[in-house]
C-alpha cells in the first residue's frame, strides 16, 4: 500500500514539474503567437491589430493567472481551444489519440511477444538463426532510421506495385505498417534482453538442479525459468514506452496518419502553443498509465512466484 | 581493454578527425547547371538538386551530428553519474530528489521535449544536444547510484570515510575510478542512439535552415529523390550508419568475450 | 519452429485487431461533422458519378467564416465566395452581384442578381447580404482594413446601401477582400454559403467531403463531388498521387513536377499571383549606399533562380505581369558592374582574407528567409553563392516568424513572398511596403514621389490612369531598392487524367473553381 501511495506521490510531483515546466518554457519562447498568427494572414503589423489578437487569444492577464486558470481547467477536462482553429483541444486529442496509442502499444505488445520467443530460441540455440537474427536487427535497426524504410516500403507496395492504398482508405495498411516498423524496431534490442535474461536463468541452480533430474531442458527453461525473464522484459518495455511515443512521431509524418504527434508538429508550426502544453500532460498521464499497469502486473508474477 | 577495443578506438578518432578536419568546398557554393552529377573529382559523391558538393554538406553534417553527440554525452555522462554518486552518498532527501529528477527524465520523452524545444526557440545542435543530454541523464544516474551504492560495503571506502577524506574527493578519486567503466559502456550504446534521434529530429525538420545542413536534413530534402537519384539518400544513411555502428562496436562488452557456458551449450 | 510461427500469427493478428480497433474508434470518436445539407442535395451527390481527391498540404480548421483566416480556405475549398472575385485573367467578376456604384465619397449601391440562392436553397436577397456584412464587420477586425467598417442597408429586395467610415475608389476590390464571403446561418445555426461546392462531412485537419451545390448553377449536375485531404508532408502527397490515391496534388515542388512529368502524370504550372522579393535592411550602414545596394541587385542571377525553381519568370515588378498594373521594370545580371559598384562605394579587399572591406570592417550580409515558403530557402540559397563570390561574408538563416524578425531588424537580406494583388487591386500592397512609416516597411524607406503617387491612386477609380500610377511607384522602387525584385513564380500542381482540363489560377486561392471536374466538351 505504502509503495503505491509513493508512486502516486511521485507522478503527481512529475505532473506538476512538468506543467510549470512547460508552461513557462512556452512563455519564453521568441516568437509570440499573435505576431505569427499576424503574418500567417498577411495582416499588417499595427498596434492595434496586435492588442486585438492578443486580447482574442486571452494573453492579456497575469501569468500566474494563465497558469492557474489553465491547469485547473485541464484538470476539470477543459482543455481549452486551439488558437489557430477555434477548436475544442481535448476533443481533436481524443479523436487523434486512438491512432498514436495503437501505433504504440500494438507495436509494443507485438514486439514483445515476438522478443520473447526470438529470445528463447536464441538463447537455446546460441550462434542459431534467431540469435544472429536478433543481434543483426538490432544493430541494423539502431542505425538505419526508421523513416528510410517508410519511404522504401511506401514506395515499393504502394508506388511501384500498387498494392496498398497507404494514403486513402480507412487509413488500416499506414496503421499496419507503422505498427510493423514499431515492432521491427524494437523487437531486436528486446530480444537481446529476454536472451540475455534466459542464459542467466540457465546458470542459476534451480534449472540445472531440474535439467539434472530428467526434466527436459528446453521445457524447464520455458515454463519454469520465464517468470524472471517476462519480469525482466516487462521493465525494460515500460522504458521503451517512451522511445516508442516519440519515435512513433516519425512515422505519423511519413504515412500521414492524422495522431498526435503530426498534430503537435502543425500545431508548433503555428506556435499554437495550447495545443503544445496539452500535449506534454497528455503524454505524462499517458506514461502514468502505462507504468502503473505494467508495475500492476509485476506485481501479479511476482506474487503467483511467491505461491508457487 | 581489448585490443579490437583500441583498434575501435583508433579508427574512430581517425573518423572524427576525417569529419572535422577533411578537405571540403563551401557548402553555400551552387550551381544550377550542374545539377544531380555523379561522382568526379570536383565533386567526389557529385551533386545534389542544387549543384552543391554532397561530399562537403556531408562532411558539414557529420561536423554538427558531433557536436550534438559529445555534447549530450558530456551532459549526461558527467550530471549524470556526478548526480548518481551524491544520490548514493548523501542523505535521504537528496536522494530523493535527485531520484525524482532522474525519474522525471525517464518518463517525458526527449525526443518530444527536442521537437517541443525546437519549435520554441530554433533548431540548433547546440540545443539539441543540451536537451538529449538532459534527457537521458536519467539512465546514467540510476547507473551511477547503483555502481556506487554496491562500492559502498567494500571495505576501502570504509577506510577512506574513516581516514575523513573530503566527501567530493572520495566521490572523485575513489568512488567514480572504480565505476567509469561500465558506465563508458553505456555511454557507447547511448550515443549511438542520439545520433539516430538528432537525425530524426532534423528530419521532421522544425525550424531547419537548409543551408546548414544535417544528415537528417539532406535526408529530408533527398527523400524525394529515392528513385531517380537513389545515391542522394543511400550517402546520409551510409553515413549515420557509419556512426553509430562505431559508437556500438567500440564500447560494447560483450562483443569480443566469449559468453559463459551453460548446460544448454 | 511450429510454436514460433504459431506465435508470430497471434502476435500479428493481435495487432490488425488493435490496428482496426484503433481506425474504428477514430471513426465514430472523431468530431466528423456532418453539415446540415439538404436531402435535394444528397440525391444530386449520387448521381454525379465518382469523387475527385485533392491533396493539400494544409486544410481549413473549421467552417466558420467568422474564424481567423478560414474565409479565405473556405472560398479557395469551393464552398463560399467572395461577392466580387478574380477571374484567370485577374479581373473582378461577381456571380451573385450586378454592379456596385459610387454615389457619393462614402456612399455605394450594390445591385445583386435576382434569383441567386445560398447552398439551402433560401435566396440571396438584400437582406441577407446586409445581414452578413454587417456581421463580418462586427466580429472580424480585420476586414475593417480598407475604408473602416462599412454599414449596409437593405433599400429592396436585390439593393444594399453600403456606408463605409473612410473613403475608396475601389469597391469591388474591397467586396473581393478574403475577409467578405457571403454567408448565413441556417434554422438549425449551421453556416451556409454561396460556392459551388457544399460540406457534406469535415474532420478537422485530415480532410474533408464535398458534394456539388445544386442551387449554384445548371451545372451542378455535372460536377464531381470532392474530397480534400491534408498531407503534412509534400512527399507522402507525391507519392499518394504517384500510387493514384488522388487525382490532384496542390501544389508539388518544382523537382516533384520534374519527375512526375518524366514519369508521364500531368503537370500544370500557374501564375501563383505570389511575388518572391528580396527586402533589403536600409538602416544598416552598408546597406544605405544605394551602390551596395545596386551591387546586390546586379548579382542576383535571377534566371538561375527560375532554372532551380523549374519555372517563373523574371520579375518586372511588384505584380504578377497578367495584372494591368504590373511593372515594366528590366532586371539584368552583371557580376562584373557588380563588382565595380562594391568597389566605388570603398570595398576592396585590403587585408587579403577574401572578403571586402571598407575602413577596416569586413562587408558581412545575414540573409533571412521562412520555412513555410521552400521556394524561398532555394532563392536564398542561389543569393547566398552569388554574393559570397562578389567577397562578401555571407550567411544565412531561416527564421518561423518572418514579420516578427522583419520588424526587429534582425536581418540584412530578407527573401519574402506575398500574393501582392489577391483583391485585383495594386495600391493596397504598394501602400502596405512603400509608403513612409506603413505596416510592411521595415526597412525605413520614405520617398516623397511614391508616397505623392500613393496619394493620387486613393482617390481615382480602377483604369488606365491608376495603373500608370502603379508602374511609376514601382520603377522608382527599382531605383531606390528598398526591395530587390525576383522572381514572379509559377506553382506546379499534378492532376490526374480525371483532371486533365482543371485550369489553376490566382495561387491557392480557387483551388476548388467552379470548373473543376468539368470537362471541356
Amino acid at each position: 500500500m505504502r509503495r503505491w501511495l509513493s508512486f502516486l506521490g511521485r507522478w503527481l510531483v512529475i505532473f506538476l514539474v512538468a506543467s510549470v515546466l512547460i508552461f513557462g518554457l512556452v512563455r519564453l519562447m521568441p516568437v509570440s503567437p499573435v505576431d505569427r498568427w499576424l503574418s500567417a494572414f498577411n495582416l499588417p503589423y499595427t498596434e492595434e491589430n496586435v492588442a486585438y489578437v492578443t486580447r482574442r487569444m486571452g494573453l492579456d492577464r497575469p501569468l500566474i493567472v494563465q497558469y492557474a486558470d489553465w491547469i485547473l481547467n485541464f484538470l476539470k477536462g477543459d482543455w481549452g481551444y486551439s488558437l489557430k482553429s477555434h477548436l475544442d483541444i481535448r476533443q481533436q486529442f481524443l479523436a487523434k489519440l486512438p491512432y498514436s496509442i495503437s501505433i504504440g502499444i500494438a507495436g509494443i505488445v507485438i514486439s514483445a511477444f515476438a522478443a520473447f520467443f526470438i529470445g528463447y530460441r536464441a538463447a537455446v540455440r546460441r550462434g542459431g538463426i534467431c540469435d544472429r537474427v536478433s543481434a543483426a536487427l538490432s544493430v541494423l535497426t539502431q542505425s538505419v532510421p526508421s523513416f528510410i524504410v517508410s519511404i522504401v516500403l511506401i514506395y515499393f507496395f504502394g508506388v511501384r506495385l500498387k498494392l496498398v492504398r497507404f494514403f486513402t482508405g480507412n487509413g488500416a495498411y499506414a496503421m499496419t505498417a507503422a505498427i510493423l516498423i514499431t515492432a521491427l524496431y524494437a523487437v531486436g534490442p528486446l530480444s537481446r534482453v529476454v536472451r540475455k535474461a534466459f542464459r542467466e536463468e540457465m546458470r542459476s541452480s534451480y534449472v540445472r538442479f531440474s535439467v539434472s533430474r530428467g526434466f527436459s531442458p528446453d521445457q524447464v527453461l520455458f515454463f519454469h525459468a520465464s517468470n524472471p525473464v517476462i519480469c525482466r522484459l516487462i521493465s525494460t518495455v515500460m522504458a521503451e514506452f517512451a522511445t516508442v511515443f516519440g519515435g512513433s512521431s516519425v512515422l505519423e509524418f511519413a504515412f500521414g496518419i492524422p495522431g498526435i504527434s503530426t498534430f503537435l508538429v502543425t500545431s508548433m508550426k503555428n506556435s499554437d502553443y495550447n495545443v503544445l502544453e496539452s500535449y506534454i500532460l497528455v503524454v505524462i498521464i499517458w506514461m502514468f498509465f502505462v507504468h502503473l499497469l505494467l508495475n500492476l502486473a509485476l506485481q501479479m508474477i511476482d506474487v503467483r512466484r511467491r505461491e508457487a | 581493454m581489448s585490443r579490437r577495443q583500441k583498434v575501435m578506438i583508433a579508427l574512430f578518432t581517425v573518423f572524427v578527425l576525417f569529419l572535422l578536419f577533411a578537405p571540403r568546398q563551401s557548402i553555400l557554393k551552387t550551381d544550377v547547371l550542374h545539377t544531380y552529377e555523379g561522382p568526379s573529382r570536383a565533386h567526389l559523391l557529385g551533386t545534389d538538386n542544387l549543384g552543391r558538393d554532397v561530399w562537403s554538406l556531408l562532411l558539414a553534417g557529420g561536423a554538427r551530428t558531433l557536436e550534438v553527440v559529445f555534447l549530450a554525452g558530456g551532459i549526461s555522462f558527467f550530471a549524470g553519474t556526478t548526480l548518481g554518486m551524491i544520490a548514493a552518498f548523501q542523505g535521504k532527501a537528496v536522494r530523493g530528489i535527485i531520484q525524482l529528477a532522474a525519474d522525471f527524465t525517464l518518463v517525458v520523452p526527449s525526443f518530444i521535449m527536442a521537437m517541443v524545444f525546437s519549435a520554441l526557440f530554433g533548431f540548433s545542435p547546440a540545443g539539441a544536444g543540451v536537451i538529449f543530454g538532459i534527457g537521458n541523464m536519467g539512465q546514467y544516474v540510476n547507473q551511477a547510484y547503483d555502481l556506487s551504492e554496491g562500492l559502498k560495503s567494500r571495505e576501502f571506502i570504509d577506510a577512506e570515510r574513516v581516514v575523513g577524506l573530503g566527501k567530493w574527493r572520495l566521490l572523485f578519486f575513489h568512488v567514480l575510478p572504480n565505476i567509469y567503466r561500465q558506465l563508458l559502456v553505456f555511454l557507447g550504446n547511448r550515443a549511438a542512439g542520439v545520433v539516430v534521434q538528432y537525425a530524426g529530429l532534423a528530419f521532421i525538420g522544425l525550424g531547419t535552415d537548409i543551408t546548414n545542413p544535417d544528415w537528417g536534413t539532406l535526408l529530408y530534402q533527398y527523400r524525394a529523390y529515392l528513385t531517380t537519384d537513389p545515391a542522394l539518400v543511400l550517402y546520409p544513411t551510409a553515413a549515420i550508419a557509419v556512426l553509430v555502428l562505431f559508437f556500438h562496436f567500440m564500447f560494447d562488452s560483450t562483443g569480443g568475450r566469449e559468453e559463459a557456458e551453460t548446460i544448454y551449450d | 519452429m511450429k510454436k514460433q510461427i504459431a506465435a508470430v500469427l497471434t502476435a500479428v493478428s493481435v495487432a490488425a485487431t488493435l490496428a482496426g480497433c484503433g481506425s474504428a474508434s477514430t471513426g465514430s470518436g472523431a468530431s466528423v461533422v456532418t453539415a446540415a445539407s439538404g436531402s435535394e442535395t444528397a440525391s444530386t451527390a449520387e448521381t454525379s458519378g465518382d469523387t475527385v481527391v485533392i491533396g493539400e498540404t494544409s486544410m481549413v480548421d473549421s467552417i466558420d467564416p467568422t474564424n481567423n483566416g478560414d474565409p479565405w480556405s473556405l472560398t479557395a475549398d469551393g464552398i463560399s465566395e467572395t461577392l466580387y472575385n478574380q477571374d484567370e485573367n485577374g479581373n473582378l467578376v461577381s456571380h451573385l452581384a450586378e454592379s456596385v456604384v459610387q454615389n457619393d465619397a462614402l456612399d455605394w449601391t450594390l445591385t445583386l442578381k435576382s434569383g441567386m440562392k445560398f447552398s439551402d436553397g433560401s435566396p440571396v436577397n438584400a437582406q441577407a447580404v446586409a445581414d452578413c456584412i454587417n456581421d463580418i464587420m462586427a466580429n472580424n477586425e480585420m476586414a475593417t482594413a480598407s475604408c473602416g467598417v462599412i454599414t449596409a442597408t437593405a433599400q429592396d429586395d436585390t439593393t444594399v446601401k453600403l456606408a463605409t467610415e473612410r473613403e475608396t475608389t475601389v469597391m469591388e476590390s474591397v467586396l473581393c477582400e478574403w475577409t467578405n464571403v457571403i454567408y448565413k446561418k441556417d434554422s438549425s445555426g449551421n453556416y451556409v454559403f454561396t460556392g459551388p461546392y457544399v460540406v457534406k462531412s469535415f474532420n478537422p485537419g485530415v480532410s474533408m467531403e464535398l458534394t456539388p451545390n445544386p442551387y449554384y448553377d445548371d451545372n451542378a449536375s455535372k460536377r464531381p463531388n470532392v474530397k480534400l485531404m491534408c498531407f503534412s508532408d509534400a512527399t507522402a502527397m507525391q507519392q499518394a498521387f504517384e500510387s493514384g490515391e488522388i487525382d490532384m496534388a496542390f501544389t508539388v515542388t518544382p523537382d516533384a513536377a520534374t519527375q512526375l512529368e518524366g514519369e508521364g502524370y500531368t503537370v500544370k504550372e500557374m501564375n501563383a499571383g505570389y511575388q518572391y522579393f528580396a527586402i533589403v535592411n536600409m538602416q544598416k550602414e552598408s546597406l544605405s549606399d544605394l551602390k551596395v545596394r545596386e551591387a546586390i541587385n546586379l548579382a542576383m542571377n535571377r534566371d538561375d533562380m527560375i532554372k532551380a525553381l523549374k519555372g517563373g519568370r523574371v520579375a518586372t515588378g511588384f505584380f504578377a505581369t497578367y495584372y494591368p498594373f504590373a511593372g515594366d521594370v528590366k532586371e539584368t545580371t552583371d557580376v562584373d558592374q557588380a563588382k565595380k559598384d562594391l568597389a566605388d562605394a570603398g570595398y576592396t579587399d585590403s587585408d587579403n582574407d577574401g572578403y571586402l572591406d571598407k575602413n577596416g570592417e569586413k562587408l558581412s550580409l545575414n540573409l533571412v528567409t521562412y520555412s513555410s515558403r521552400p521556394d524561398l530557402t532555394i532563392i536564398m540559397q542561389l543569393a547566398a553563392d552569388e554574393l559570397s563570390d562578389l567577397g562578401i561574408d555571407v550567411s544565412t538563416q531561416i527564421v518561423d516568424s518572418i514579420d516578427d524578425t522583419l520588424s526587429a531588424g534582425q536581418y540584412d537580406v530578407a527573401f519574402y513572398a506575398q500574393h501582392t494583388a489577391p483583391t485585383g487591386e495594386p495600391a493596397y500592397a504598394l501602400n502596405q511596403f512603400f509608403r513612409t512609416g506603413e505596416g510592411k516597411n521595415h526597412n525605413g524607406y520614405s520617398s516623397d514621389l511614391v508616397d505623392g503617387d500613393l496619394d493620387k491612386m486613393g482617390t481615382l477609380p480602377a483604369g488606365d490612369e491608376r495603373n500608370e500610377l502603379a508602374k511609376e511607384i514601382q520603377e522608382q522602387v527599382y531605383k531606390d531598392l528598398p526591395v530587390i525584385y525576383l522572381v514572379d513564380p509559377q506553382w506546379h500542381i499534378a492532376v490526374s487524367d480525371k483532371l486533365k482540363d482543371y485550369e489553376p489560377y490566382c495561387g491557392d486561392y480557387y483551388v476548388v473553381n467552379d470548373q473543376l471536374g468539368l470537362t471541356n466538351s
